[in-house]
């Protein structure tokens, strides 16, 4: 497991290694959680990695952003460490 | 009877003062009415300024009216929410200390054993497997403390709504101060640049819609058929 403090490093960081699933957030500086999956999904390379957006964006609009931008699940915070898990089993 | 020529020249000068007054109390007041409906005119077009200024004026006390009491309730919410999270956290670290304590007790007991040489496996095994369980409540307990710190994010969103609904409530202040003469422009009226982020920008209303992990869910299914 590797962190990343912004989208821009997570980005850098997933060109140099293979990740099996991507766990983000929305609000980071230098690019957005948003930013960072619209990127991943135009990647050859990237663009079939789980993507899961983790934010306190907790509205109607923002899922539909993340999943038109194509994150594959998303999670409001504050959870439950169960329910994160159980997200993750649910994708693969 | 003729009259002299003396009472006539006073009736003719009685006459004429008559019809001079009668001439100028006309004047007078022909000269009134203009200068009153002049008056009315210049009252009515300073009214009409008036208005102009006012309405675009009352259309932003409207706004600013809606943006503080959005406002008020994401603060409210806020409120709510670091008083039933601050409970938890004490809740969960009170927990947390309890079995700490708890755990103390197998390990000293394990010690004392140790030293008198008196362990055997099933009690070495049931030390063990009462600080084990032990641990494992304190992990939960911790788990739920993390959770309940992750409170500060939601938090902030909402502070940062509050704060760009105020900015632009004093934004709408400053041009209908401006707009009422109150103060002049950049004189005094300060207009406050936007600092949210990118992805923000969107949010000018500061309206909660916030839907549960549920309801999420329940959008993720359906955008999947």
């Amino acid at each position: 497991m590797e962190e990343a403090e912004d989208g821009q490093l997570a980005l850098n960081k997933l060109h140099q290694e293979t990740f099996n699933f991507i766990l983000s957030d929305w609000n980071m500086p230098n690019m957005s959680g948003i930013d960072l999956v619209k990127a991943i999904r135009q990647d050859p390379a990237l663009k079939t990695i789980p993507f899961v957006m983790l934010t306190a964006q907790a509205e109607q609009k923002h899922v539909m952003e993340a999943m038109q931008a194509g994150a594959t699940t998303y999670m409001i915070k504050p959870f439950m460490a169960e329910t994160l898990k159980e997200k993750i089993d649910k994708i693969f | 009877m003729a009259l002299s020529g003396n009472q006539c020249l006073e009736q003719n000068l009685k006459q004429l003062i008559e019809s001079v007054s009668a001439f100028v109390e006309g004047e007078l007041k022909a000269k009134a009415g203009s200068s009153c409906r002049t008056e009315i005119d210049e009252l009515s077009k300073y009214l009409n300024k008036i208005s102009a200024c006012l309405l675009p004026a009352g259309q932003r006390m409207r706004v600013i009216s809606s943006q503080v009491r959005d406002g008020i309730e994401h603060v409210s919410e806020v409120n709510q929410t670091l008083l039933e999270v601050t409970n938890k956290i004490l809740n969960d670290t009170e927990k947390v200390l309890d079995n700490h304590h708890e755990i103390t007790g197998p390990l000293e007991g394990l010690k004392a054993a140790l030293a008198a040489g008196s362990l055997d496996k099933a009690r070495m095994k049931q030390y063990l497997e009462n600080i084990e369980s032990l641990f494992h409540k304190n992990k939960i307990a911790l788990m739920g403390l993390l959770t309940a710190l992750s409170f500060q994010d939601p938090a902030c969103q909402k502070l940062r709504k509050v704060e760009g609904g105020l900015q632009e409530a004093q934004t709408h202040l400053g041009d209908a101060m401006v707009g009422l003469g109150v103060a002049a422009k950049g004189n005094g009226v300060r207009r406050y640049q936007e600092k949210t982020s990118p992805t923000e920008k969107n949010e000018s209303s500061l309206k909660s819609s916030a839907i549960t992990q549920g309801e999420v869910d329940k959008m993720l299914e359906q955008s999947r058929f």
